[in-house]
């Protein structure tokens, strides 16, 4: 070796009376320690790696939450917030309680046909009468309000019986 | 990440020049503290480096020296009142002989006391300890042959080319 040829004789000797004692043994240090106290930290290590998981899934699923919250404010009008306009390229679909109202009112051709379908041809003549009073221009009815008791009540005019 | 049984065998080669090592810092207790740290590290670690020893070594002084200063008033006040225990054994002579070389190596300075700890008993080669102490290998061969020098001295033994 190039480095112990560099050495002096006397250095050598030295060198050698100092390899003959060796280092005074650990008293409490052993491998087992070791290679325990390497396993505790690596589970710990897992610990917290899995905890950061849960903590992402968690916040990602408050967000979500939040989000969807905010999105159906925004949907029912509340408060301040504008309503949003959704439209539709289905076709709506509509009840036929309300259709059957609208178009049984009028002095058209359709509300006139909608009526002798519906009550057979004297519905015709008792609107056709150019002496009878015009028939009552029928708003739109709320589908919560209770259907009056006869539709030609309705088209003359007259209040429902029983009601006041 | 290194084999058990592997980091077994490492330990039980190295694990006492360790200490020995990590105690010019430190105390018995500190220094195996020290010594177990860097094993675990190395345990832990995802690429084995590719000097173990070197490695450890490094390690070693790294944290003891972290620790040396973390604790500097500390250790100097409980040095002062605990004897520490003996660094060296001598299994063929005297154990005298032990306590000579030991008072011998104390008297020398830092960096040639770890040198020849490193030389000796780390069985670390001139380069390697190059890079553990981070010095150029002539400074670490000039301290290393100043060191044997001066044990020589403290020990009594004759030099053969004092005639020249």
């Amino acid at each position: 070796m190039q480095e112990r040829e560099r050495l002096d004789p006397a250095d050598e000797e030295v060198e050698h009376l100092l390899t003959k004692l060796s280092p005074t043994a650990p008293s409490r240090l052993r491998a087992s320690h070791v290679l325990f106290e390497a396993q505790r930290r690596r589970d710990r290590y897992q610990l917290w790696t899995w905890r950061g998981i849960a903590a992402a899934l968690a916040i990602a699923l408050i967000a979500q939450f939040y989000m969807k919250s905010v999105h159906h404010d925004v949907a029912t009008g509340d408060g301040h917030v504008n309503p949003t306009v959704v439209v539709s390229t289905t076709t709506p679909h509509v009840g036929p309680t309300r259709n059957i109202l609208a178009d049984l009112t009028g002095d058209g051709y359709v509300a006139t046909r909608n009526r002798s379908l519906a009550f057979g041809v004297p519905s015709i003549t008792a609107t056709g009468d150019p002496a009878a009073p015009p028939a009552p221009r029928l708003h739109a009815i709320d589908s919560k309000v209770a259907e009056p008791a006869s539709f030609l009540e309705l088209l003359v005019g007259l209040e429902p019986k029983g009601r006041s | 990440m290194m084999d058990p049984a592997e980091l077994t065998h490492c330990f039980d080669r190295n694990a006492a020049a360790m200490i020995l090592y990590a105690r010019q810092w430190l105390d018995s207790a500190g220094a195996e503290d020290v010594v177990q740290e860097s094993f675990v590290r190395l345990m832990l670690s995802t690429r084995c480096p590719e000097n173990v020893k070197a490695w450890l070594y490094r390690t070693t002084r790294n944290l003891a020296i972290s620790q040396w200063r973390s604790g500097r008033r500390r250790q100097q006040r409980e040095q002062a009142v605990a004897r520490v225990e003996p660094l060296l054994e001598c299994h063929e002579g005297d154990a005298a002989d032990a306590q000579i070389a030991v008072n011998a190596l104390e008297s020398l300075s830092d960096i040639q006391r770890e040198i020849i700890v490193l030389r000796i008993w780390g069985q670390l080669k001139l380069a390697e300890i190059a890079g553990v102490v981070d010095a150029p290998v002539s400074t670490v061969f000039h301290n290393y042959q100043q060191g044997l020098r001066e044990i020589r001295k403290r020990l009594g033994i004759p030099c053969k080319n004092e005639n020249d």
